[in-house]
């Protein structure tokens, strides 16, 4: 399932689900990424209503194709949120755990650097946009020399 | 045509965009661009860099595309999902 939604998303429900959808798959590697805490007191994620969603699919697929995994998961939050709320939640499902493990790693590399998605931090001294990291995008390009090796 | 923009030129053009009817002359992403800039100078520095990419009917596209049949363009800053 891929799905980009500006509803909370319960992470322990989606992975009920997931896991029942998969009963046969030897492993399942789930990641949940949270709106860190800190400095920001708030969160704004822009999205495209449906260009971010395509996207996501296409790697999603892209990631079907390069890992042995059964299937995989992706449902990000837009819209507002506050620190400790879920914003990603990212799963794959494979016979053995090695390729789900790799698998969600890949796709949070992807969708940190390539998703159509754009946060905006609310901070005591003023509201700031961010951008993915240099070492995002890094992370991002170990996935080219691998496929280069 | 459809202009739309996101995240930090959504805010700075103070609209996500809407109908809009070209002039004539503007018949490339390179000229929407430019014209945009002269038209709403606030976002002229944005549309002017390259790391704010045209998505032309969900396809990226370079600054020589042609409008030609172009429904919705979309300008796009650097992302930041996950």
């Amino acid at each position: 399932m891929i799905l980009v939604t500006a509803d909370p998303i319960d992470p322990a429900a989606l992975l009920a689900g997931f896991s029942a959808e998969h009963p046969q798959a030897g492993a399942i590697v789930s990641f949940v990424g949270q709106v860190r805490g800190g400095e920001a007191t708030a969160l704004h994620l822009d999205h495209h209503p449906r260009f971010t969603a395509k996207v996501i699919e296409q790697i999603a697929s892209d990631a079907r194709a390069r890992f042995a995994i059964a299937d995989c998961l992706v449902v990000h939050r837009h819209g507002d949120l506050l620190p400790g709320e879920p914003i990603v939640v990212v799963a794959a499902a494979s016979d053995h755990r090695r390729a789900a493990f790799e698998a969600v790693d890949y796709l949070l590399d992807r969708l940190k650097t390539e998703a159509p998605l754009w946060k905006r931090e609310q901070r005591a001294s003023g509201a700031q946009w961010i951008e993915a990291r240099p070492s995002d995008l890094a992370d991002r390009a170990r996935w080219e020399a691998a496929r280069a090796d | 045509m459809k202009l739309l923009y996101f995240g930090r030129l959504a805010e700075i053009a103070g609209t996500r965009g809407g109908e809009v009817a070209l002039p004539a002359h503007v018949t490339t992403v390179a000229a929407a661009r430019d014209w945009i800039g002269e038209t709403q100078p606030e976002l002229a520095e944005a549309l002017g860099s390259e790391r704010v990419r045209a998505l032309a009917d969900d396809e990226f596209v370079g600054n020589d595309r042609s409008l030609a049949g172009v429904a919705e363009l979309a300008f796009l800053p650097p992302v930041s999902g996950g």
